[in-house]
């Protein structure tokens, strides 16, 4: 199971790390924004991807529409606030598959995960 | 309180908000500047995501009251992002206090102390922006959503109930769930714009256009269906969006059949959003509809049985295609009812969140995106984080290899009188000359490593400036020229409190009020230029400003005040040597010590601080019309070059940098002036030092001695010493105050033959050489 992590805070990328080693998902390989994403999802095509939406150069919503335009399936979770709730919709006709509200627990987000890849399992 | 957290997390976190502080810092302040509301709100974006960032990582490592106060402030800023608060002075002044005491908090952190909490009254201003001045926005939007809501419902009553038998509760994990009603706003409006589009796609003209813009909906509609766990919808659009597609190349014969069967996917979609506001699923038997979609979109025409039996309305298809049971009470109002529906559900979605945040997004989302496909790799910076101590470690190795090689160079210079072969020798030679080459790389790559561009600490300064200008009501401007020039992390750090004091004095002594520069026919901003260049093995800065300038008269009287010089002394002096005494320790001119300067600690700092980097600074200053202060550093502290010159029995190395010139005095252009040997330097008199007598050095006079001409600033002084023995670089190790205190040595190197040299401060020579001539006097 190859999880990218893609997330301009190092903190954040290091404790969804050390929530998905909790998981028990180890190969985990992150990004600092989206164009850095793009660039990484070729070589490592991962199984899932957690996907923070405010980053600089290149957002996660423009990263989703870009992934998703080169037809990749692989599902996506995006990572929001309370705040962008709202927006998720945007991201969701975009093609992201689930989305998690920061912050969340080590229970929540292995929830989402099963979640979505029983429901890319399921297709 | 966050006692359960991994050290080493907590030490990224703590990195990371402190970096993205400054960059919160530096942005708010250009934020208030920025007049194009287009940069106004990129700049917005990139604090509030700045400050979002930090309040994240808060939040995972349980720090209460950095979350807290965040949040808060993250809340007031999120108001000025949707354009419902605007950018005033008061507003930023909260904002920038909220940077402090977040910085404030972060620090506590790091020192490991408890943190502080938000003060009341900064909350409290906070919330204000929140809530008050934003009042009427959210009722706004409260109120659209509240009008929408009943209509929908209204429509809900009229609904054919046979459709709902069908129906099931909608079951989805919760955090899906709550976007239910977003998804709902959505869909309608997308069958609103396939309304128009099926409309469009009656006419041959507009056709192609609005299939394309049917694929695209369908597309997204596809996406959000797939996400809200609906495969019969799903499935329903993707044959829509097939059929879409194909429309333009679809022969006018099956062109009915087609746009009547796509009618009635959209119309399905409407029914099952209307079901999902309340909850409940539809599901209906839709296997027939999608394989008549998909034949036809591969233009294949239907059975003559089905092919135009379809009576021209959806309810007709719906029923010829098995969809639903065919009813004669088919509500033949349906198509208005829709139209209705779905205009006010535009409407809602426009005014609310999801469309404007959307279209911010996309603007933000393009101009990035445009810079950094241009820029391309410098944007999307590679770097890794090293802790300091290791290229620390790292540098000081390549110190000792410096050494070596100097040492090796040495030996195959001296191996060349050794009679050896004469390949042997080449051979060596090349290999010490390619050992010398790459140690210089070496060198410079490892330097390179510890070399930070000057904007981490330019982009401090308009903060400082703005707060100036707050305070003594002056309208100031500060340009920064240069500030991706580079330099060694140490110079950085002892840079920074420097340019505080000069830029502080710029602004508070230097730029005068608003009214005085009208007087004095000038634009009322007074303008602080703060610049950074290199120039070769050194970085120049420099601060002007065009304020009042200096007076010589006035600062002169304060120097005698102070003792600093005589009244005699004074007049000999040259306009920047009076200049100078504004670095003099507790020298100050202004009247009333400020808040913000005039206590006359702060150049004395700039000169110490300098002088540890070897560097030098100068004044320059032009009454009326504005004062340049300039400061040469040399690029790194650690390792540089120097000229090895013997006294006496020793080698002292001499930085290179303080060399004019070295000249070979004749005897007869030595002479002696109250004391104090001198000699005639074209048409300068020049001041001789005797570094034997200086070092205390004996040994055998030489007749034939040199004197290196070094100069700090405008000061020239010569240093007669015995013999020259040549350029080298030579690392420096710092000496223990104990033992450089009173003598004029800044370190010591280790030279090639592996021995000692005390590297001579320019700098204390030059002003012992005064005092001695002081003494002389007196």
């Amino acid at each position: 199971m190859k999880i990218l992590l893609v997330d301009d805070s190092k903190t954040m990328r290091n404790i969804q790390k050390g929530i998905l080693t909790q998981l028990g998902y180890t190969e985990v390989q992150e990004a600092c924004d989206g164009l850095d994403a793009l660039s990484k999802v070729g070589a490592f095509t991962p199984d899932l991807l957690l996907v923070d939406w405010n980053m600089p150069n290149m957002d996660g919503l423009t990263f989703v529409k870009q992934f998703r335009a080169k037809g990749s399936k692989a599902p996506i979770i995006m990572v929001t606030t309370e705040a962008e709730k709202s927006r998720v919709v945007e991201a969701i006709k975009a093609g992201v598959n689930n989305y998690v509200v920061k912050p969340f627990t080590p229970d929540g987000l292995g929830e989402r995960i099963k979640e979505t890849l029983a429901r890319v399992a399921a297709a | 309180m966050a006692g359960d957290v991994d050290p080493s997390l907590m030490q990224d976190f703590l990195t990371e908000a402190g970096e993205l502080i400054e960059q919160l810092d530096a942005d708010l302040v250009r934020l208030e500047q920025e007049k194009d509301t287009a940069k106004q709100q990129e700049m917005l974006n990139s604090v509030f995501r700045a400050l979002h960032t930090v309040k994240g990582a808060a939040s995972f490592l349980g720090l209460e009251e950095v979350i807290r106060f965040a949040h808060a402030a993250e809340d007031a800023l999120n108001r000025l992002r949707k354009g419902e608060v605007a950018v005033t002075q008061r507003v930023m002044d909260s904002l920038l206090r909220s940077v402090d005491v977040l910085r404030g908090q972060i620090d506590s952190l790091n020192n490991n102390e408890p943190v502080e909490q938000c003060p009341d009254d900064l909350l409290k201003a906070l919330r204000a922006i929140t809530t008050g001045e934003s009042q009427s926005a959210d009722d706004g939007g409260q109120s659209t959503t509240a009008d929408s809501q009943p209509q929908v419902q209204g429509a809900q009553s009229t609904e054919p109930e046979p459709i709902q038998s069908n129906a099931r509760p909608l079951k989805l994990p919760a955090q899906k769930q709550d976007l239910v009603e977003f998804m709902v706003a959505d869909l309608n409006d997308a069958g609103a714009q396939i309304d128009q589009c099926l409309e469009q796609a009656r006419s041959a003209g507009t056709r192609t256009d609005a299939a394309e813009h049917m694929v695209e909906l369908a597309d997204s509609m596809g996406k959000t269906a797939d996400f809200f766990e609906l495969p019969d919808l799903t499935q329903l659009i993707a044959a829509f969006g097939g059929a879409a597609a194909k429309l333009a190349d679809t022969p006018d014969v099956l062109l009915d059949d087609m746009l009547v069967r796509m009618a009635a996917v959209r119309e399905l979609a409407r029914q099952q959003a209307e079901a999902l506001d309340k909850g409940l699923v539809l599901s209906w038997p839709t296997q027939t509809l999608i394989d008549r979609l998909n034949s036809l979109a591969q233009g294949q025409k239907l059975d003559d049985a089905v092919a135009g039996k379809h009576s021209q309305c959806v309810e007709g298809v719906l029923a010829l295609d098995g969809v639903v049971a065919a009813q004669p009470t088919a509500p033949s109002n349906n198509q208005p009812q829709v139209k209705q529906d779905t205009s006010d559900a535009a409407g809602a979605s426009g005014s609310t969140d999801p469309g404007d945040a959307g279209d911010g997004n996309d603007n933000n989302a393009k101009n990035p995106g445009a810079s950094s496909a241009k820029a391309g790799t410098t944007v999307a910076e590679q770097t890794i984080r090293v802790e300091v101590g290791r290229l620390e470690s790292l540098l000081n190795l390549v110190g000792q290899l410096v050494l070596t090689k100097n040492r090796f160079l040495g030996m195959t210079r001296k191996m060349r009188d050794l009679h050896l072969p004469h390949e042997t020798l080449e051979d060596m030679a090349q290999a010490a000359g390619e050992l010398d080459r790459l140690t210089g790389n070496l060198q410079v790559g490892v330097m390179r490593t510890r070399m930070q561009p000057l904007a981490k600490l330019f982009d401090r300064y308009p903060r400082v400036i703005r707060d100036m200008a707050r305070m003594t009501e002056k309208k100031l401007n500060l340009e920064l020229v240069g500030k991706d020039t580079e330099v060694d992390k140490s110079v950085l750090e002892l840079l920074a409190d420097p340019l505080v004091h000069i830029l502080r004095n710029s602004a508070d002594h230097g730029v005068e009020s608003p009214q005085k520069r009208i007087a004095a026919g000038k634009s009322e901003t007074g303008t602080i230029r703060l610049s950074a260049e290199h120039q070769g093995s050194h970085v120049r800065v420099e601060v002007y400003d065009d304020g009042k300038g200096l007076d010589r008269d006035v600062l002169g009287r304060k120097a005698i005040e102070k003792g600093l010089t005589t009244q005699d002394e004074l007049a000999t002096l040259s306009d920047d040597e009076v200049f100078r005494f504004i670095f003099a320790a507790g020298f100050s001119t202004a009247e009333k010590v400020s808040d913000l300067s005039g206590r006359g600690v702060g150049m004395d700092v700039v000169r110490t601080n300098i002088a540890k980097l070897n560097g030098v600074v100068n004044v320059s200053s032009v009454k009326g019309e504005g004062t340049t202060i300039e400061i040469l550093i040399p690029l790194t502290v650690a390792i540089m070059p120097a000229m090895v010159v013997g006294v006496g029995m020793h080698l002292y190395a001499v930085p290179l940098q303080s060399i004019i010139e070295i000249v070979r005095p004749e005897a007869a252009s030595v002479h002696s002036v109250s004391g104090q040997p001198v000699m005639r330097l074209r048409d300068a008199v020049l001041p001789l030092l005797d570094m034997r007598s200086r070092l205390g050095e004996i040994g055998p006079e030489n007749g034939n001695r040199f004197a290196v001409v070094v100069g700090v600033g405008q000061q020239r002084v010569g240093l007669l010493v015995d013999k020259l023995i040549g350029q080298q670089e030579v690392v420096i190790k710092p000496l223990d105050d104990e033992y450089t205190t009173g003598g004029p040595f800044s370190g010591a190197t280790i030279r090639e033959d592996g021995d000692v040299s005390l590297i001579l401060d320019v700098v204390q020579l030059i002003r012992t050489a005064g005092t001695g001539q002081e003494k002389a006097a007196a």
